[in-house]
């Protein structure tokens, strides 16, 4: 089965439909390992470092891909479309305009969006995309979130370590979901096996930029910090909610679009707020730790408002900027380290 | 008053240098006092408890609000003219002492940290105002920013979500986003009846559209003239000028003002194309916002160098009203393709083909692209602009890092440095154009 590539710098993508048209969706993710320079050609070094990596992997890696969509997220991601254009080599390179607003306007403009994608998706590829396909490709779906909630609700309870999540999480949005679903149930089975959560490190909740690659996740092992909660692209906001099986299956996409927990792209930013705060309410966490990757615009936007609310609920909080890089930052560790001592 | 007054007391070495900031810029008398009228009127405002107020982020289509009888508040502009005065810095650095970060929006950060320690306007503050409008064709910052206040200061906010008109697009897409602005247009009416209580006026409406784009028209008819040798106007009068027009704020006595500029400029110019010529050693295209802090660059390192700015599309972009006298719906549907083709925000096929009629119609012989730090959406795709302008026509372009309300990210030398260089590779290509056009050179 061919890959389908897609670039969202939030959970926009719906990855039923390439499903459904018979590819295995891949969400581009870049390589921390590898040097963006091919990318930096075109973009300014002050431009989000995640996405010049995935301009980076778009370029030397796009001849695997079917095809690759955009979704309308930050302003990264609304502009480098024009960039990939010119340099990604691609027979297929498509533009879904996912709405910044949530209302009953942008959700029909989005239900047009889905089917304008359909369209054109059966007509370069010679598919029929029929509901019966989007709804089994909605069920296979379903399957897997209901598997990842299970997973991650172990991470408060039992002893796992956050790099596992993380890679897991990577695992969900690039391999075929066949495969994916057998790694789910031989987690499942290990992670229930675990030991207890281990008392020498502390449960937190972390939020902010998307962490997308094991390093990041490493630092917080080394401070002695448990990600046990997050609302982030590749974690909750991914499997926190399930889709409508019943129903029209572009409808029930939207829905679904509009009920998981928020991207900080989209209006009103106080929906992401709702949902740390139902987290931190159904799960004791010591702690919560608002990280920013370097030039990460949407989240330094939002994290004056959220610290400042958060704290006044009574949460200790933390926040901090971090590089892309693989290497961990001991600086970064001390932080956490004496964060973890205060709370 | 009562605030300038505090300001003062508080803070007199900055008062002094922002006086001499303004006292630099080549303002008319009539132009700063167009300017300080919506200032000062903008203070008044907040002692009529029964006028209400709105924020709103450049751009957005105001003429909604103000056919019900809303004073628009500017704070991107009041940071503008803190940039001018050369007042930026203390304001940035306490909204980052509060937790924005230093590479967020300059624009945002002078009005935050201004806003919060109550400074006037004069000095980029805003006070909170009973409701906030913004749109995100320019950016997300312009959303996130209004929205955030609005919620600071619990007041009803309005976002109107203007969708990415990407490259490769055509005249059929670009329809689908106008009907879904079209029915946000119609959402705006509703919500303004519902915060106010009033209903709609929609000849009230039409005439605030004839009137703005009266003046927009008249901005682009004296813009005209720029093409002629010597342009009647460089950057750094027009990034003033044009402030009247954001906010339409002022609009009878700015049309005047643009109304008497024209009759000038026809006066001056007549039908001649060229009136004195070497006046412009070379003509300069800037593309990005203007560097608000540093009008000797303009004035003094550019001007000394025989370069002048004569074409932005950013000041062109802000006289965004091209039609009036038509019907409700149609007016809609106006305004919609009006801010998905608004030439600041242009996807890179079209930017190309705009630039490159731009280099002919404006007779360039050099272009500045600013890559500015904290926009990085007008920063995106520009080496591909470059690349794209230097091998189809030859034409030396620049590329100039800084930011644009923030000092802190200036460093003289080293930009005085490349515009040396640039100098004398526009220099070079005057030579080269003298004999034929080159295209193909890679300067």
């Amino acid at each position: 089965m061919q890959t389908f590539a897609y670039f969202d710098t939030g959970h926009e993508f719906p990855e039923e439909i390439v499903m459904a048209a018979g590819f295995t969706p891949y969400k581009v993710l870049g390589d921390v390992h590898q040097s963006s320079d091919p990318a930096d050609s075109y973009v300014h070094n002050y431009v989000c470092p995640f996405s010049r990596s995935c301009l980076t992997e778009g370029m030397t890696k796009s001849e695997n891909w079917a095809g690759i969509a955009f979704c309308h997220g930050c302003d990264v991601t609304n502009n480098q479309y024009d960039i990939w254009k010119y340099h990604v080599n691609t027979d297929f390179l498509y533009w879904i305009n996912t709405p910044a607003n949530n209302n009953e306007r942008s959700r029909t403009f989005h239900i047009h969006e889905l089917r304008r994608f359909i369209d054109h998706l059966e007509k370069k590829y010679n598919v029929t995309i029929s509901s019966d396909k989007l709804k089994s490709a909605i069920q296979t779906s379903n399957a897997i979130k209901s598997r990842l909630r299970e997973l991650a609700g172990l991470r408060s309870t039992k002893d796992i370590p956050n790099t596992e999540y993380i890679e897991i999480m990577r695992k969900a949005v690039q391999s075929p979901k066949d495969e994916l679903m057998k790694a789910l149930e031989a987690r499942l089975k290990d992670w229930h096996q675990r030991p207890q959560f281990p008392e020498n490190k502390d449960p937190m909740l972390v939020t902010g930029s998307d962490i997308t690659f094991s390093e990041a996740m490493e630092t917080f092992e080394m401070a002695g910090i448990r990600v046990v909660r997050d609302d982030m692209s590749l974690g909750e906001r991914y499997f926190a909610k399930s889709i409508a099986e019943t129903g029209d299956p572009v409808e029930a996409l939207v829905d679904y679009n509009c009920s998981i927990p928020q991207p900080p792209t989209r209006l009103p930013f106080t929906a992401r707020l709702d949902y740390l705060r139902k987290c931190l309410r159904e799960t004791k966490v010591k702690g919560v730790i608002y990280q920013v990757l370097k030039f990460c615009e949407p989240h330094t936007l939002d994290m004056p408002f959220f610290v400042q609310a958060l704290k006044k609920d009574g949460y200790k909080i933390l926040a901090i900027e971090r590089e892309y890089t693989p290497t961990i930052d001991q600086q970064l560790v001390s932080r956490l380290e004496t964060f973890r001592d205060m709370v | 008053m009562i605030r300038l007054s505090r300001f003062v007391v508080q803070n007199p070495q900055l008062f002094v240098n922002g006086i001499k900031g303004y006292l630099k810029q080549p303002l008319t008398f009539r132009m700063f006092q167009i300017i300080m009228q919506y200032i000062n009127r903008t203070k008044l405002m907040k002692l009529f408890p029964w006028v209400k107020t709105g924020s709103f982020s450049a751009g957005f289509p105001v003429e909604f609000a103000r056919a019900f009888g809303i004073f628009p508040y500017y704070p991107e502009a009041y940071a503008a003219l803190t940039g001018a005065a050369e007042s930026t810095v203390p304001s940035i650095e306490h909204a980052e002492s509060l937790g924005y970060s230093r590479d967020l929006c300059s624009y945002m950060k002078t009005s935050i940290g201004a806003s919060r320690l109550n400074w006037p306007e004069d000095f980029g503050g805003s006070e909170p105002t009973d409701f906030y409008f913004s749109a995100n064709m320019i950016c997300d910052t312009h959303m996130k920013w209004f929205e955030g206040e609005a919620k600071v200061f619990d007041k009803p906010h309005f976002g109107l979500d203007v969708p990415s008109f990407v490259a490769g697009e055509g005249e059929e897409r670009l329809e689908e986003y106008i009907d879904y602005i079209e029915q946000q247009l119609w959402d705006l009416i509703r919500f303004l009846e519902k915060v106010t209580g009033k209903k709609f006026n929609e000849k009230k409406f039409l005439k605030k559209i004839d009137r703005s784009t009266e003046m927009c028209r008249l901005f682009m008819d004296v813009y005209e003239y720029r093409k002629r040798h010597p342009a009647n106007r460089y950057f750094e009068w027009l990034r003033l000028y044009m402030l009247p027009m954001v906010p339409q704020w002022n609009e009878k006595d700015a049309i005047r003002l643009y109304r008497k500029h024209l009759k000038m400029a026809q006066k001056r110019y007549g039908d001649k194309k060229v009136i004195e010529s070497g006046r412009e050693k070379y003509r300069v295209l800037w593309e990005g916002i203007t560097i608000w802090y540093k009008v000797d660059l303009y004035s003094k390192v550019l001007a000394e160098r025989g370069a002048h700015i004569v074409m932005e599309p950013y000041t062109y972009s802000i006289a965004v009203r091209k039609k009036s006298g038509l019907p409700l719906k149609d007016t809609l549907r106006q305004i919609a393709r009006e801010l998905l083709t608004v030439p600041f925000s242009l996807n890179l096929d079209e930017r190309i083909k705009y630039f490159d009629r731009l280099i002919d119609e404006y007779d360039l012989d050099g272009i500045i692209l600013f890559a500015n730090q904290s926009c990085r959406p007008s920063s995106t795709g520009l080496q591909d602009l470059k690349e794209a302008l230097v091998k189809k026509r030859g034409i030396p372009v620049l590329m100039l890092n800084s930011d644009h309300c923030d000092p802190r990210a200036y460093s003289e030398g080293p930009i005085n440095t490349r515009i040396d260089g640039f100098i004398e590779m526009m220099e070079a290509y005057k030579q080269r154009r003298g004999n034929k056009s080159q295209p193909g050179w890679q300067g």
